[in-house]
């Protein structure tokens, strides 16, 4: 038998007998070693009872290592697609009681469930590591304070993270946005010194990191410090991923047009907008320039083709939300490393 | 490269008019500048006035009025319209129920565009004389997304610069702008370069007042959070326009309508600017050389 089957059978053996549980194990080994992506369907289709016994199994299992593979099956469930909310909460704190199992006790759990093994081993370190970067960026895609609470748990087992001080600076300048209301002028530029903190560790720690540069441009753009923008702003041009090639031709656009520099800023808008053709918002910003120098008929003429049914994507609109599209990316990540 | 910069200056003007009831002929190739006015004696429009009844200053200086046209010239209609998802349901059924309202308003010589925005703008018709394809398109939408409201109006103006015609954009919006690239201080300067009159429109959002004392019911009050209205106040303001500040959605139809109405009393005067700089910025002044007489113009323009 296969080392993970066989973790899933000391599962069965000693997590009891009882009807409602023999469901659980089945779909928790397919997920190991059959179809994981069945098993993900199979795992959302059980009742509560179901899972919940085979959550409580979990401290009596001789399974040394299960618990990894439970975790990411149970973050799959929550967070792979369209899950309605309440089957989303539900598989996110079992995720979460498996994998703060192990965590210092000081830390404030965030889920009310608890399980207290008696030989299962915790999830491992880099999967910790990964298993936080996976939620908190889908969280920051929906709410700031879910988010900050994973956070809090992941900057203080990952103080040396750059992925995870990169989410931290995210979340903070979430809050710099005019998406997040209720903040005085006050915590927002509390809030901006801190992402742009974070960004600088994220730059000490891994200088290659593009997005902790986009970001960190965008905040000195905001905050003023235009040359110091523009430093980081200019390489990202040249940039593969056109995301970043984008954002950071849109936002050098907006650094040369506060620096006076009309020629240099209709460029860097044209420069973006040939990177992602379709997108609208550094068209538009390339028409107003030209509608400013007196350039009325080329303006208008700008219009159609940045405001037009084509025009459906545009890396600017999702940009404050952090990394999210990444998140589906992470949990094939957190699949490969199932099996502990 | 960006062009060399130029003016608001119309370049077909209007020849001066006998009467208000004359249609204008135009002439081309002279730089005449057009100001949309409104003249009211309280909130009644003062009707019937000429040339000489106006007294404009361009930077200070009097200028020769060459024509006050009232009611003559067609309309361009550019809708900028709300449909993020705060609009969804009721709202953008009332929506829709305001624009048919003031499409059946609009005459056969006049055009109409229509740019809706979420956190995308979409020009969804340019200015055509179809108006049934505005009521088509309305009926359709489907509000969803977040308010890039700033990028919208900016689209709307860059439209807007037709001549022959009055551009009037009326924007519609019910909550705060949160996904725009282009500043408020931007949008509201490309207002001040353009010929367009901007009417918006502001829907509250409902909040609970629980009075003090026994035995008083909570009621319902509007309220506009600090900063919703003041952007669309202050691109109605460069324009001559004015902001309407409808409460609720049921009551669009009547602030569409009460817009409509107000623009068929402007005025249109024309001048062609003498002894002033021929670039920057013009400040422009228009009084009625009548008691009570109270005019809304135009700030400015760009040479």
């Amino acid at each position: 038998m296969r080392r993970s089957g066989a973790l899933v059978l000391a599962f069965l053996l000693y997590a009891g007998a009882a009807q409602a549980q023999q469901a659980y194990p089945a779909v928790l080994l397919e997920y190991l070693t059959g179809d994981a992506e069945a098993a993900v369907g199979k795992v959302r289709g059980l009742s509560r009872e179901e899972v919940l016994a085979g959550f409580d199994a979990f401290n009596f299992t001789q399974s040394e290592r299960i618990l990894q593979a439970a975790a990411a099956l149970h973050t799959e469930a929550a967070l792979r697609g369209r899950v309605p909310p309440g089957d989303r909460l539900f598989h996110l704190q079992i995720a979460t009681a498996i994998v703060e199992f192990g965590e210092p006790a000081e830390l404030k759990s965030n889920t009310s469930r608890v399980i207290r093994p008696a030989h299962a081993a915790p999830v491992s370190p880099p999967f910790r590591n990964l298993w936080y970067c996976t939620v908190i960026n889908a969280l920051e895609a929906e709410g700031l304070r879910e988010a900050d609470a994973y956070l809090t748990h992941a900057l203080l087992l990952f103080p040396s993270s750059g992925e995870i001080q990169l989410l931290a600076g995210i979340a903070q300048e979430m809050r710099t946005s005019p998406r997040v209301t209720g903040l005085g002028a006050g915590a927002r530029r509390d809030a901006s010194r801190e992402a742009e903190r974070r960004y600088r560790t994220v730059l000490e720690i891994q200088s290659d990191r593009l997005e902790a540069r986009l970001r960190l441009g965008r905040l000195l753009q905001q905050r003023g410090d235009l040359p110091g923008a523009r430093a980081l702003l200019e390489p990202l041009a040249s940039a593969l991923d056109p995301r970043i090639a984008y954002l950071g031709q849109l936002f050098l656009g907006g650094v040369e047009d506060a620096l006076q520099h009309p020629d240099l800023a209709l460029a860097a808008y044209e420069g973006a907008a040939a990177r992602v053709p379709l997108a609208q918002t550094a068209r538009l910003a390339a028409s107003e320039l030209r509608h400013r120098a007196g350039d009325r008929k080329a303006a208008a003429g700008a219009v159609p083709d940045a405001a037009g049914s084509a025009n459906t994507v545009d890396p600017w609109w999702t940009y404050i939300f952090g990394e999210f599209w990444r998140v589906d990316l992470l949990l094939d990540a957190v699949r490969k490393m199932r099996r502990a | 490269m960006i062009g060399r910069p130029g003016c608001a200056v119309a370049l077909a003007a209007l020849l001066p008019l006998a009467g208000s009831a004359q249609q204008p002929t135009f002439k081309s190739g002279v730089d005449v500048v057009r100001v949309d006015a409104l003249v009211t004696n309280g909130r009644k429009p003062i009707a019937g006035l000429a040339a000489g009844d106006f007294e404009l200053r361009d930077n200070g200086v009097v200028q020769s009025i060459e024509s006050a046209a009232f009611e003559s010239l067609p309309l361009s209609i550019i809708f900028v319209l709300d449909t993020s998802g705060s609009v969804a349901g009721r709202k953008v059924a009332h929506l829709s129920q305001a624009v048919n309202l003031f499409l059946e308003g609009l005459r056969p010589e006049d055009r109409t565009a229509l740019v809706t925005f979420s956190h995308r703008v979409w020009l969804r018709t340019p200015l055509v004389s179809d108006f049934g394809a505005v009521r088509r398109l309305m009926s359709s939408a489907d509000p969803a997304g977040g308010t890039a409201l700033r990028d919208a109006v900016y689209a709307g103006l860059a439209i807007s610069d037709v001549e022959e015609s009055r551009p009037l954009l009326i924007v519609f919006s019910d909550g705060l702008d949160n996904m725009s690239w282009m500043s408020a201080d931007i949008v509201e300067k490309a207002a001040g370069r353009s010929n367009a009159v901007v009417y918006g429109v502001a829907v509250a959002e409902r909040t609970l007042l629980r009075p003090v004392g026994a035995g008083r019911r909570p009621m319902e009050v509007p309220e506009y959070a600090s900063g919703q209205t003041d952007f669309l106040e202050a691109v109605a303001d460069a324009t001559g326009g004015r902001l309407l500040k409808a409460d609720t959605t049921d009551k669009l139809p009547k602030a569409f309508d009460e817009i409509l109405r107000e623009v068929r009393t402007r005025y249109v005067l024309t001048y062609s600017p003498q002894r002033v700089d021929s670039s920057g910025w013009h400040r422009i002044d228009v009084k009625v050389k009548k008691r009570g007489a109270e005019v809304k113009a135009r700030a400015g323009y760009q040479r």
